[in-house]
């Protein structure tokens, strides 16, 4: 049993993609296995995990720290609590029994973190689900510090100071503190790029990338990981570590000085390797040693708890009605990534929104309050507001996020980078100016006010592209692309939620010729039941396939080159609905109506069952890409990769001033993001979704010089590569000891859309909600309702 | 009179118009047989070859000075030192290079020359016969007019498309030309006829059309003609960018024919990686120095292209030891796919058991490399449906149980590479 209050650790908190890869293994249900974890989330502003959750309790900002108390009243039995579905959800977790219930909490209040411990130590929780060998080491982030480091600087205490992974100019609320940075005799940025605060500083000492050096790590207690260069370094710059080591006086390279420090601190905790350097080049080899666990258990002291109870009712006293709540968007998380283009253009999961933040508001506010300018999403231009808290304030559109209750401003850190050298990734605003100050932290919560003003903007949102639950026939009621059961029903029955499909597959005729499959038939399936929807596939994707950004503009022109679309599906009641995330690739058909349609025979089926594209075959008519009931083909509106322009940029002359609009990937620098493996493809050619044909023939291939048989495992894709929580199990159906021809069978096993005999080659497996109440399909459109 | 004279005269002149058009004919047929270069004997140049790379090549070269002095023009050399003794100089030629102690020792004043030339000691050749030597003669004399080679575009520097050799547009604007000549030809043929008629008093046909306005005429001259640019277009946009035959000048004159032909290195201990990766690789130059350390002086080129590599690899051979900053050898990319083709070296060397020669001709006889095979798309389709896949000796194909089962009914015979998908758009276009 799982309490998260406001912590979304399936996107942002702590180390999502463990949590990811941890908390899915509990949910992954089976007919032998039919049980499952229980997840309560209570939270405002939505995310992933809340709409990943069994039961997801809205409430206001406020509520999720005054919730706290309530639990900690009803587990302690303390008291009553106010918030009736809070008190329900506490009472479950204390009849989960002792250390088999978890609590946590995303909230930076050093007062709710206490209240949370209060809760755990309550439920039992030390030493079951919560132990103490392996504390993280990492975000250990002092807020008190750099309200410190500011003021040391503002009187002079502080003379000198040096940057590294960090850029407080930009990501610090702290008044002032870009000023008091110039004030310093000596600072030292060792950013390997403009970032803000690097610009502030007197000297900038660019470390290499992490890929260029060597390193070493301790991400956890007893787990030691090796970094080792991939690449020779490609500019003039040099190793922080070596940097320090020379400033200090000794000599040798950071190597030596890694490998003296292992020698000493490290091989003596294990007792695996005898002899060092069989033990350091495991080390290297395998880039991670893991020591026994070493962390000491600890007591919780509840002294501070009243204290604690007290100083965050007094806050949430202060919070009034209209409250913000800044969170952190999946793709962008802190920001200090806002110069990649993939991470812009990855649709946000929840909102699916690209390309910059935007203030998340409730829907029926939204439209109450006159927001509702353009409810088709036609031309996606959004009302602008201002939204103020203590006396910062920024501007940005507004956006009805369904989850979200009234009340509530979500706003996403991260946005609003002013140092990236391209206009088109200077995106949003800044949010990290409205965090305010409670304590010694800076809370994600406070109070806050918000104006309409007359402005629009332009907002790149992809919740209408590619719509195929066909809206006006009754959206995901009529068509069932996604599918959805409880525990106990499946409990009952392995094909609950899913019952319609013996009736498909019963009506399935065919006029056409079945194509043959004689060695492999590649087929993927995909567990709805573990995709959270973050979206890690999609730039997997990308970056594997050369898949082009296309920038904002092009975006809102519902023109994204994504191979790979995570589909969100609202159902369930209006104002806390529930969430499927569903990702949508090409569906491989064996049936396909793509192919029928192509006049140049540029798209065809393999004899692995792989839908083909031959890009020098297209000629553009996208009669394919109108035949898709999938709608997964994206076509080349433009010359995305500039493959075109080569004759410009090489074809006359090799003068290097060449406008800087033909370099684009020709400039040897951006050319190494290309795959060398997969074609670039030049404008006026449509594109899809390939099942990583490259992977799959590359590990033929290996099979092939080894002589053996291609085992189960062998040939991946990069989404499954990817996925943390292992959603995407891919395989040859031929091999039936294979794990997907095992799912293939399974009675939670549907392909979308399937009666229109499509014959997909990627099924999907019904979600599973471990609650009692029984998902009803409801069409949700806050935006026409009279 | 006046009237047969002119009769007569046209009977000549149509009689003058078949000889010309039959003598326009032959020219045309014999215009195709025309190109290639006659002159040199190739069964004699090859014999020659052979016999001088056996017996010569290691210390000779014909053009080069090696351990033994070029040798273009020996036989005029000789024969310009004179007669002596009874013998000529070609036949002292021939003593010298059997044992070129005899003519020394005779005392022929060239000879005794030459030997005083080089420190070096020529090798003896006493079971060479006359005959063979004039072969190897006829050899290096010819040297420059090797008629095996194949017409490559003279391409120096950087690779170019094959647009289409400019003597064969010529060919075609006079074959053109000599067509009209014909049509004219005809067109006054027919004029004179009628003026003939007309003075003769036979009956004259009534409004003679000429040919260029009659329908079918015109109609069956703009289909030949549309037949004919179609199919040149069609031909000329289908070789677009191949370049078949394309044999650059490189920085180093390595000789394939040396090293892999007459000393049988295998191909992979230089391009290691064919068997292995993607690529098939160039080697670096310290494989060259594997043996090259040792070896400083070739048979063709002497000490000249040696040197080559031991500037590129920083190599002092008097001190014998790595000393100068090394700097890469630029060589020309010879075979380029283009970048929307996946190609494999060791899909096909390794797993496919192909051998280099299918692709890349005879290498092992390649003074300089040229490209031997078109690297078009319907080569490559060709050979994927003609070749047998290693079906029974590798076990990845027992996967393929259907064909196994249909190998074993003796549905068919021999599992080709397009019968496991080999011709499919996704095993090369991704």
């Amino acid at each position: 049993m799982i309490l998260s209050v406001g912590a979304d650790f399936l996107g942002t908190w702590v180390s999502p993609v463990e949590f990811s890869a941890d908390y899915s293994t509990n949910r992954k249900v089976s007919k032998d296995k039919a049980e499952m974890s229980r997840h309560i989330q209570i939270e405002s502003m939505p995310s992933i995990t809340g709409y990943k959750a069994d039961t997801r309790i809205s409430v206001k900002p406020s509520e999720e720290l005054s919730s706290l108390v309530d639990i900690l009243n009803v587990v302690t039995g303390a008291g009553a609590a106010k918030n009736a579905k809070v008190a329900k959800a506490a009472e479950e977790l204390k009849s989960a029994g002792a250390g088999n219930a978890l609590v946590v909490c995303g909230v930076n209040s050093a007062d709710a973190q206490v209240i949370v411990n209060a809760i755990n130590n309550a439920l039992g929780s030390y030493g079951s689900t919560i132990t103490w060998d392996r504390p993280y080491n990492t975000k250990q982030g002092s807020d008190k510090a750099i309200v410190q480091l500011a003021e040391g600087l503002n009187n002079g205490s502080v003379k000198a100071v040096l940057f590294l992974d960090s850029n407080p100019a930009y990501s610090s609320p702290v008044k002032g503190l870009a000023e008091a940075i110039k004030k310093a005799e000596l600072s030292v940025s060792f950013a390997n790029r403009a970032d803000e605060t690097a610009q502030l500083c007197k000297y900038v000492c660019p470390d290499n990338h992490w890929l260029e050096s060597w390193n070493d790590l301790e991400p956890k207690a007893g787990v030691y990981n090796t970094v080792q260069p991939t690449i020779s370094k490609l500019f003039d710059t040099r190793p922080i570590q070596e940097t320090l080591l020379k400033w200090s006086g000794k000599s040798g390279s950071y190597y030596d000085f890694i490998q003296k420090y292992w020698e000493n601190n490290i091989y003596g905790k294990q007792t695996k390797y005898s002899g060092f350097w069989a033990f350091w080049d495991n080390a290297v080899h395998d880039g991670e040693i893991v020591v026994d666990a070493s962390g000491s258990a600890a007591s919780f002291d509840g002294a501070s708890v009243s204290a604690s109870v007290s100083n965050l009712s007094a806050y949430v006293a202060t919070l009034g009605d209209a409250q913000v709540r800044l969170y952190e968007s999946v793709a962008i998380g802190d920001g200090s990534w806002g110069d990649n283009p993939f991470l812009q253009e990855l649709p946000d999961s929840v909102s699916k929104v690209a390309w910059g933040n935007f203030i998340a508001v409730n829907p029926r506010w939204y439209v109450k309050n006159g927001y509702n300018i353009d409810p088709d999403f036609k031309e996606k231009r959004y009302a602008v507001a201002k939204l103020t808290v203590g006396g910062e304030s920024i501007e940005l559109p507004v956006v009805g996020v369904p989850g979200t209750p009234e009340g509530t401003f979500g706003v996403a850190l991260g946005y609003g980078r002013t140092s990236p050298n391209h206009s088109d990734l200077q995106v949003g605003a800044n949010a990290f100016k409205l965090l305010a100050k409670s304590g010694d932290s800076f809370n994600t919560i406070s109070k806050a006010s918000i104006a309409k003003t007359e402005a629009t903007d332009l907002v790149a949102i992809t919740q209408t592209h590619f719509n195929i639950t066909l809206q006006d026939l009754g959206g995901v009621k009529t068509r069932k692309t996604v599918k959805e059961t409880t525990l106990k029903e499946y409990a009952k029955n392995p094909a609950a939620g899913n019952e319609d499909r013996a009736h498909i597959m019963e009506e399935m005729v065919t006029l056409y010729y079945e194509h043959t499959k004689p060695g492999h038939h590649w087929t993927m399936v995909i567990d709805l039941n573990s995709c959270d929807g973050c979206g890690a596939c999609v730039v997997a994707c990308n970056v594997e396939n050369n898949v082009p950004v296309v920038g904002k503009d092009q975006v809102i022109r519902a023109r994204e080159m994504h191979w790979l679309r995570i589909d969100r599906y609202y159902t369930g009641e209006a104002d806390n609905p529930d969430v499927v995330f569903q990702p949508m690739l090409c569906q491989h058909c064996d049936n396909a109506p793509c192919e029928n349609v192509c006049p140049v025979a540029a798209t065809n089926h393999s004899s692995e069952g792989m839908n083909q594209m031959a890009y020098n075959r297209c000629i553009g008519t996208r009669y394919c890409a109108n035949n898709c009931p999938y709608k997964v083909r994206r076509f080349n509106w433009y010359d995305y990769q500039q493959a075109d322009a080569f004759d410009k940029r090489y074809g006359t002359s090799n003068d290097q001033n060449v406008a800087s609009e033909y370099l684009g990937l020709h400039e040897p620098l951006t050319r190494m993001v290309l795959n060398p493996d997969v074609t670039v493809r030049s404008r006026g050619v449509m594109e899809k979704c390939s099942f990583c044909a490259q992977r799959l023939q590359a590990a033929k291939l290996e099979a092939k010089k080894d002589g053996r048989l291609l085992a189960d495992g062998d040939a991946t894709v990069a989404c499954q590569t990817a996925c943390a929580s292992g959603a995407i199990v891919f395989g040859d159906r031929n091999d039936k000891t294979s794990a997907v021809a095992k799912l293939f069978s399974d009675e939670r096993t549907f392909g979308v859309i399937e009666e229109i005999h499509t014959m997909p080659n990627v099924l999907y497996q019904t979600q599973v909600r471990n609650r009692d109440e029984v998902k009803k399909y409801d069409i949700i459109d806050y935006y026409h309702e009279s | 009179m006046t009237i047969r004279v002119i009769t007569m005269y046209t009977k000549n002149a149509k009689a003058t118009t078949k000889i010309t058009l039959s003598a326009l004919l032959i020219f045309i047929l014999s215009l195709g047989f025309n190109s290639a270069s006659a002159q040199v004997d190739k069964a004699k140049w090859n014999e020659g070859k052979s016999l001088f790379n056996s017996n010569c090549g290691s210390c000779h070269n014909p053009k080069a000075d090696g351990t033994g002095p070029a040798l273009m023009g020996v036989t005029a050399r000789w024969e310009g030192a004179g007669d002596f003794g009874g013998k000529t100089g070609k036949q002292w030629l021939y003593s010298w290079i059997k044992n070129y102690n005899d003519p020394v020792k005779a005392g022929y004043k060239y000879a005794v020359d030459m030997a005083n030339s080089r420190p070096s000691q020529m090798n003896l050749f006493p079971s060479l016969k006359d005959e063979q030597i004039d072969v190897m003669l006829y050899f290096v004399e010819n040297y420059d007019n090797n008629p095996n080679k194949v017409d490559a575009p003279k391409a120096a520097e950087g690779p170019k498309a094959d647009s289409g050799s400019g003597s064969n547009t010529t060919l075609y604007l006079f074959v053109f030309f000599l067509l009209v000549l014909v049509v004219i030809l005809v067109a006054v043929t027919n004029k004179l006829d009628n003026i003939a008629a007309e003075k003769s008093g036979e009956v004259k046909k009534a409004n003679p059309i000429p040919f260029y306005k009659r329908t079918r005429w015109v109609a069956a001259f703009i289909l030949i003609g549309i037949v004919f640019l179609g199919y040149k277009s069609v031909d000329w946009g289908t070789h677009l960018g191949r370049q078949q035959g394309y044999q650059p000048t490189q920085p180093i004159r390595y000789s394939h024919a040396l090293h892999a032909g007459k000393h049988k290195i295998e191909c992979q201990y230089c391009h290691s990686t064919a068997n292995k990766g993607k690529h098939a690789n160039i080697p670096s130059v310290n494989t060259c120095m594997n043996c090259h350390k040792q070896v400083n002086k070739g048979p063709v080129y002497g000490t000249d292209e040696i040197a080559k590599i031991y500037e590129a690899v920083g190599w002092d051979p008097v001190a014998k030891d790595y000393t100068k900053e090394p700097k890469p050898v630029e060589w020309v990319r010879i075979h380029n796919l283009p970048d929307h083709v996946y190609f494999n070296h060791a899909q096909h060397v390794n797993a496919g058991k192909v051998q280099c020669q299918t692709c890349h001709g005879p290498i092992e006889t390649m003074e300089e490399v040229y490209q031997y095979s078109p690297l078009s798309m319907g080569w490559c389709i060709n050979c994927h449906r003609n070749t047998e896949v290693q079906f029974a000796s590798n076990n990845y194909y027992s996967a393929y149980e259907k064909i196994h089962e249909q190998l074993k009914n003796k549905e068919i015979s021999k599992v080709t590479v397009d019968k496991v998908g080999g011709t499919e758009c996704q095993r090369c276009h991704y």
